[in-house]
């Protein structure tokens, strides 16, 4: 291949740009959520690991979560779990119920579905971190 | 209407490098992309080198990756594209021998790896044909489409990252005689295409399907490959 | 120069091409190669769409002996009876052979070949249209040119692909080679062989709208008359009826066969007043003068030069299934879906009936008296058998051109077995293509190729097109003097060895010159109608003086010798021409 240093870099090089289409999101945005998910299992792994150390010290990185930065983080969470989960309902479709003849409108009803659970998930997720009385 | 086209330019004789060259030219909405390209070869640049023959899609020479998908330029209309930009390129991941000329060597010699002929050396009926209902025929009917044209391998981002991928020609190939009821030697290619550089290399991306000029869902035929590995590895 | 030898070469790998090359492969032990100035598969075999003739009588009862008389009669009287017997006897064989190698064609419900009807076609001696177009959907030609390919894939045949022929080299009569060009390299080879054959398909190009690819510039016709054999019939050139309006994209028979209906500008079937019985089913040449008369007298739509070919009857379900391959082309090229609307089309020029004069073993005639100029074989489009005579009937081009191409793959084989020697190559006989190539990648001249192909183009549709006159072909006549003034002064501006395509269609364009004139001779000469060739000033059919077959061959200085061959009738004596 000519023009690129590395082969990552084929759908963005300037020879290679490829226009994207619904299947080529999709595909990108798996892996990407795939890749978030590990880093959230890892982090999760860890902070559950401190039950081991005691109760204070659970209680320490617990506090963490109840910051504002990882209450975002949580939603966004959600958001990629649930992109995942669905696609990945897709992908099983393609792979063993012949999704592939519809796939574009299997990922665009999915996606609704999975914007309205994402929106319920939300508003639950908001009403229990703000508290309703201190 | 007068119209631009960006046309990737390479001469291995006199460039160290590809680049990007314009050409302004007065073009009717109904031309072909290659009508756009044999005007501008005719009349401004002689050197302009691509390849084409039967000009209206069966033929599959003049695959070429038009406005960032591969395709072909003589099933493209000027008028299809609405923003009126046009950039033309060689099929990705092929090696470029010249202009829009690319190297089909890689292609075939992974067609071949498949076994890509019909095989059948049992004693064939005396005076008949081979007996095969339409619901048999109709299994196939898809995938004698192609015309290895190459636009799908060529828009496999699977296929750029690996050069040992089967790719999705290869694979629709296999597809159309291991599910052709009178082939005998679907067991053979099953084993071939049940490699981690064969069937299980597609990662449904999809771009296959979008830039097949036959319209041939060539993921479905993957998919549908991959349950016969299953159906007869179980 | 490189030399390179081989048992038996053959050019164009087409269905001719590929037939003749498994037919050689038999035998192992012969060294066969294949010469394509295209990938193989691109070849335009591959763009045949309706179907393949063969009196299998799957769908319905049907004959060998109908399948001749068709084939004589829509012939206009001018094939050869005897040839045309061996076409449609071998047919049913030569078709199960097909689908043994794997040719996935449409079935019927019993699971045998489907069959449709076609233009000409008819049972009992054209009392009915009859389904004898065994096909794939509407890309029969595709199926069985990837299934021959495959097959001879899988023998692991030579290909040399993408490799131009320049000249072909004889000398006293027997055939030693040819001198070629590998496009990829700029580099000349010459390739000796024991046997050659050409299967170097048609020469359509040369007529402004027209059905075939760009590769079809008849190289091998030119290539042969200037090489010193004799060129038959190639005053017929068949105008298929429906070609996409302005485009000359094909849109098969088969459309007509499922039962599409053509229309003029007066919403009215007009060809129930040419061919009553069988109507849109008529020959191409009748269906073509129809259309074509049609629009010269003002009855195209709104005025203008082209019909209707109306699908809508048929039903989205039929379309998809049977004519996808046209639907497509309608839709992309015209902007038009043939269940609601109608198809604009008009004539389009499409067949070459004439070429290379060879006899029943595909051996090329040296002259019209039955001498053969050894070692040399041609079949196919670029042959003249002659099977079609004045006209072609549809489904009978892929059935010739797989049929002949194998029987000369036969002849070549048996040739080979007979032990011949290789012939000596003619001191400097690759310098004329070597100065060629020299002269156009020097040339500084102010003519286009492009200028001067549009031109030809343009004249030959225009004067030597559907309907001929004196005044028009002696007029266009004289201008090719002018033509190879022009072409002498012709400047190419790519003047490399890589993939040099200008320097290709310069070339090329040479070639459709030299047998342009030549089909422009040949129809001047013949003072009568029959077939595809009609003269508006000699309307009728004169078998007492033009039943013959035209053999044309290159003179001392330059000029179209003619002189003329008579047909061989067997069993049907010339009747009238109805339908």
């Amino acid at each position: 291949m000519d023009g690129i240093k590395y082969k990552w870099m084929a759908p963005f090089s300037e020879h290679f740009r490829y226009r994207f289409h619904t299947g080529m999101v999709a595909w990108g945005a798996h892996r990407l959520t795939g890749i978030g998910i590990v880093i959230f299992i890892v982090v999760h792994i860890w902070s559950i690991s401190h039950l081991g150390s005691g109760a204070d010290s659970f209680n320490t990185v617990m506090a963490l979560y109840n910051t504002p930065l990882f209450k975002v983080g949580e939603i966004i969470l959600y958001g990629t779990i649930l992109f995942h989960a669905l696609n990945g309902l897709r992908i099983i479709s393609v792979d063993f119920f012949g999704g592939a003849r519809y796939h574009k409108k299997l990922f665009w009803g999915l996606m609704a579905v999975g914007v309205i659970l994402f929106l319920i998930g939300v508003w639950t997720m908001l009403n229990r971190a703000i508290p309703m009385n201190v | 209407m007068e119209i631009v086209l960006q046309i990737r330019r390479f001469n291995p004789e006199k460039d160290k490098k590809p680049f990007w060259q314009p050409f302004r030219i007065n073009a009717d909405p109904t031309w072909k992309m290659l009508d756009c390209l044999m005007h501008i070869k005719n009349e401004m640049d002689g050197t302009l080198t691509f390849r084409k023959s039967c000009a209206h899609g069966i033929c599959g020479s003049d695959a070429m990756k038009i406005n960032g998908k591969s395709t072909l330029a003589c099933q493209r209309l000027v008028r299809d594209y609405k923003a009126g930009k046009f950039v033309i390129e060689p099929l990705p991941g092929f090696p470029v021998i010249k202009d829009l000329v690319v190297d089909f060597d890689c292609f075939f010699d992974k067609l071949r790896k498949v076994l890509p002929w019909f095989i059948n050396d049992d004693p064939a009926p005396a005076d008949s044909e081979r007996i095969q209902s339409p619901e048999q025929a109709e299994k196939i009917l898809e995938s004698v489409k192609c015309i290895l044209c190459g636009s799908c391998t060529s828009s496999c981002p699977s296929a750029w990252m690996n050069a040992d991928y089967l790719g999705p020609a290869a694979l629709l190939k296999a597809y159309r005689f291991i599910a052709d009821s009178r082939d005998r030697a679907a067991g053979e290619r099953i084993r071939i295409v049940n490699d981690h550089d064969g069937a299980w290399r597609c990662h449904t991306i999809f771009n296959c399907v979008e830039a097949c000029p036959k319209e041939i869902n060539v993921t479905d035929h993957i998919a549908r490959l991959r349950l016969e590995i299953f159906s007869r590895k179980i | 120069m490189e030399t390179i030898v081989h048992d038996v070469v053959i050019v164009g790998a087409g269905l001719a091409g590929l037939g003749a090359a498994l037919e050689v492969g038999v035998d192992p032990t012969i060294d066969v190669a294949v010469i394509s100035k295209v990938v193989p598969m691109r070849s335009h075999s591959g763009a045949a769409q309706g179907g393949i003739a063969a009196a299998l009588g799957n769908e319905e009862e049907d004959y060998v002996e109908w399948h001749i008389f068709d084939t004589v009669k829509g012939s206009d009287y001018l094939a050869d009876q005897d040839i045309a017997e061996f076409l449609a006897s071998e047919a049913p064989r030569a078709i199960r052979e097909l689908e043994h190698w794997g040719a996935p064609f449409s079935r019927t419900s019993e699971g045998k070949i489907a069959q449709r009807c076609f233009g000409g076609h008819t049972s009992e001696h054209g009392k009915a249209a009859v389904r004898r177009a065994c096909y794939c959907a509407d890309r029969t030609g595709h199926i069985i040119l990837h299934t021959l390919y495959e097959q001879n894939w899988r023998r692991g045949v030579r290909f040399y692909s993408e490799f131009n022929v320049l000249s072909l080299i004889i000398e006293d009569r027997v055939c030693r080679g040819v001198v070629v060009y590998e496009t990829a390299t700029g580099e000349l080879k010459v390739i000796r062989a024991k046997a050659v054959m050409f299967a170097t398909g048609g020469y359509a190009r040369a007529f402004h709208i027209t059905s075939n690819a760009h590769a079809n510039t008849g190289d091998g016709i030119a290539l042969a008359y200037n090489a010193g054999a004799p060129l038959e019939d190639l005053e017929f050139v068949q105008f298929h009826p429906t070609g996409l309006w302005k485009m000359g994209i094909l849109v098969t028979e088969g459309a007509r066969g499922e039962g599409g209906l053509l229309i003029n500008g007066n919403k009215e079937r007009f060809m129930e007043r040419y061919a009553p019985t069988v109507k849109e089913l008529a020959p191409r040449d009748m269906v073509t003068r129809a259309i074509q008369t049609e629009i010269n007298e003002g009855r195209g739509i709104n005025g203008e030069d082209y019909v209707y070919l109306d699908l809508t009857h048929l039903g989205r379900a039929a379309l998809e299934e049977r004519l996808p391959e046209i639907t497509s082309f309608a839709k992309i090229y015209m902007g038009v879906d043939p269940a609601k609307d109608p198809i604009p089309i008009q004539p389009t020029a499409h067949y070459a009936m004439g070429g290379i004069p060879v006899n029943k073993n595909c051996e090329v005639e040296a002259d019209n008296k039955g001498n053969l100029i050894g070692g040399f074989y041609a079949a196919g489009e670029c042959s003249c058998v002659s099977v079609h005579g004045a006209n072609r009937l549809g489904c009978n081009s892929l059935l010739d051109a797989m049929l002949f191409g194998r029987r000369a793959g036969v002849s070549m084989r048996n040739f080979m077995r007979s032990g011949p020697a290789l012939a000596t190559w003619p001191k400097s006989a690759e310098d004329k293509a070597a100065q060629k190539v020299a002269k156009l990648l020097a040339s500084t001249g102010k003519e286009k190729v492009s200028t001067l192909r549009q031109n030809l183009q343009g004249e030959m549709k225009n004067r030597c097109g559907i309907f001929r006159n004196a005044a028009d072909l002696k007029g266009l006549l004289a201008r090719f003097g002018e033509f190879a003034d022009r072409y002498d002064r012709i400047g190419i501006t790519d003047r490399g060895k890589i993939f040099n395509t200008e320097l290709l269609e310069a070339i090329e364009l040479g070639n459709m010159i030299t047998y342009s004139r030549v089909i422009v001779e040949g129809a001047l000469a013949r003072a009568e109608s029959r077939g595809a060739h009609y003269r508006t000033d000699y309307p009728k059919r004169d078998d007492a003086n033009w039943m013959k077959h035209t053999y044309a061959r290159r003179g001392v200085d330059g000029k179209t010798l003619l002189d003329y061959k008579p047909v061989a009738v067997t069993s049907y004596q010339p009747m009238e021409r109805k339908y």
